[in-house]
């Protein structure tokens, strides 16, 4: 018996200790560390020297980090209402029982399992300004030709319609799960009290959905402050700025301009709002327990 | 696939009478096409109309990409590309292909064995701060990955005794542009361990237990039980682990530097963004990169979509 225990507690330690130590050195000492570094101003070549509150003075006089933070919003406020709306009404198409609906779901989930950067590319042939095949559609309907990545109006735009493509799919699993957790006697019982399919779907989808809504609202805007990689691909944060995000910003200041403190500093305010964000899903997530 | 093999079909209703009729059914099955596979089959074109164009793309000379206006299939079919890209100097594609490879593949298993082992320990040990220990590992999943990539890359430059440091780090360029940098912090992540200690939960003890009294040894019973036994959870969290390597873009970017260590992603980024891009060849890239995660979804779709409705995200 004290044998075994021993061998448990070995056992215990290794097994917990390894990546726990882990944890320590990658997650909860970076994450000390980026606070450090935001007080400094570092090039990475020297050392950081201590410079105080200075970096935050600045990002708030930085045109380029509100403007960072405007298109984050901006994009956050399309892609979040719209991507949620097109993939509920996906998850509401898809939701029967029909034979072959399983082969629709894989499909529409495809766009989730490409890489972000190829899908980029690709989305990028289509929005060229001469060979693109939207600008042949609008010459087809008699429309001129836009200049989809290369003018501040349309740019921002067409990343946003390409990442409401890519994520759509995943969304709608969440809302099909939500959707085949309600009770279908509900709708049997509502339908036997004359009600329509509107208010049915008004009085008993809706509000059982919730869970997953307030689930899929959380996660869409985090992702949303993190978007990154399409940029980069597609726009590079122009033209004129009109692309660059929260993160490209940060990746553009750390790793092209060298300011390791300055951009610590921007890295420090998005984690502030994605707490933030975090701390609301909590909130959420504990009255979930009531909707059961 | 067929909604009804035949318009004539007898079927039960819900009463319990047998339906002979045949308009009803007619009915039924104009209402499957008409309301379902036809708007459904052309969501699924709007879908994979980008996949079907990289491809597409992929398999034309050069020259008939700027054609006007635009060909919806290749005048004539261009295997070669494939074989072109292969050789191509400026791609390295098979070098590319290979580091992403070894990156996803070690990353998924180091990412399996750690968390599974902090998982069993979590989920059957019992000890004084087990849970205060869980709830703060718990916590460190609200740590943003991109908020971590200014410090992680600090602390690659600066490891000691690597890449030309001495032991206080200074001086060389650490584990910077190395698949010890590339593939080592992304190992443990708190995210799967959670998602394993709740499978193991649910897991009932029992042949864990009944290996105890035999004498099994604690090893063996993690090795050779729980293990085996967690294979569709192993399964699910690993095909997403890999998922996110394969397409991971912004920590390989900031990383890696040179050739032998770089991603299948970052060179289609970075040959995108040089001058004189062929576009064929890139696509044919871009169907490379894409073709493996594509054919690993549909083989374990199954354990998939039992990950996704587990929460399963990224």
């Amino acid at each position: 018996m004290m044998g075994l225990n021993r061998q448990k507690i070995i056992l215990g330690s290794v097994f917990l200790g390894l990546p726990l130590a882990w944890l320590t050195f990658f997650v909860v000492f970076p994450i000390l560390l980026v606070v450090y570094l935001s007080f400094t101003s570092y090039d990475i070549l020297g050392s950081p020297k201590w410079i105080g509150l200075l970096n935050y003075e600045d990002l708030l006089d930085d045109d380029v980090f509100w403007t960072a933070v405007l298109n984050t919003a901006y994009y956050t406020i399309v892609t979040v209402p719209v991507g949620m709306a097109l993939s509920l009404l996906l998850a509401l198409f898809i939701n029967r029982r029909l034979p072959g609906v399983g082969f629709f779901r894989t499909v529409y989930y495809a766009p989730v399992v490409a890489p972000l950067v190829t899908t980029a590319l690709v989305w990028m042939l289509f929005y060229s300004e001469t060979t693109g095949l939207f600008n042949y559609l609008l010459a087809l309907l008699g429309f001129a030709p836009k200049q989809w990545l290369s003018s501040s109006t349309w740019a921002m735009p067409s990343v946003i319609v390409m990442s409401i493509w890519k994520g759509l799919g995943f969304n709608m699993v969440i809302f099909l799960a939500g959707l085949q957790s309600i009770p279908r006697e509900l709708y049997e019982a509502a339908s036997l009290d004359g009600a329509g399919s509107t208010s049915s779907f008004r009085y008993i989808t809706l509000p059982l959905l919730a869970p997953s809504t307030v689930y899929v609202t959380i996660t869409s805007i985090i992702a949303s402050f993190q978007v990154f990689s399409q940029v980069f691909v597609m726009t590079g944060g122009g033209p004129n700025n009109s692309t660059t995000t929260i993160v490209h910003q940060i990746y553009r200041t750390a790793f092209v301009h060298l300011e390791v403190g300055y951009a610590s500093a921007m890295a420090l305010a998005l984690f502030v709002i994605l707490v933030a964000v975090s701390m609301v899903n909590l909130r959420l997530v504990a009255r979930k327990e009531i909707y059961g | 696939m067929t909604a009804n093999p035949t318009a004539f079909t007898s079927e039960l209703t819900r009463d319990g009478r047998v339906e002979l009729s045949v308009r009803p059914a007619v009915r039924r099955l104009l209402k499957d096409w008409f309301g379902f596979y036809l708007p459904a089959t052309v969501i699924a074109l709007v879908m994979l109309f980008p996949f079907f164009w990289m491809i597409s793309i992929a398999l034309r000379s050069e020259p008939e990409i700027y054609t006007y206006p635009p060909h919806i299939f290749p005048e004539t079919i261009r295997w070669d590309n494939f074989a072109r890209i292969w050789s191509d100097p400026r791609m390295k594609m098979g070098l590319l292909f290979w580091n992403t490879l070894i990156y996803a593949t070690v990353r998924t298993f180091l990412q399996l064995l750690l968390s599974s082992m902090a998982a069993f320990v979590l989920a059957r040990y019992r000890f004084p701060g087990r849970d205060a220990i869980f709830f703060a590992i718990l916590a460190t999943v609200m740590i943003p990955h991109e908020v971590l990539v200014i410090p992680l890359f600090v602390i690659m430059k600066h490891m000691p005794l690597a890449g030309g440091n001495d032991w206080l780090g200074m001086g060389g360029t650490g584990w910077l542009d190395s698949f010890k940098g590339l593939i080592l912090p992304g190992i443990v992540s708190g995210y799967s361990i959670f998602f394993l200690r709740q499978f193991f939960l649910n897991m009932s003890s029992e042949l864990e237990d009944a290996a105890r009294i035999d004498g099994a040894s604690e090893f063996g019973i993690y090795w050779r039980i729980t293990l085996p036994m967690a294979i569709p959870a192993l399964t699910t969290l690993g095909v997403f682990s890999f998922q996110f390597a394969w397409s991971d873009f912004m920590w390989p970017l900031i990383i890696t530097n040179s050739d032998h260590i770089k991603t299948i992603q970052l060179g289609l980024a970075v040959l995108q963004s040089s001058e004189g891009t062929e576009w064929s060849l890139l696509m044919t890239g871009a169907v490379i990169a894409t073709l493996p995660l594509i054919s690993l979804f549909v083989l374990l779709q199954r354990f998939i979509s039992t990950g996704i409705s587990f929460g399963v995200g990224r």
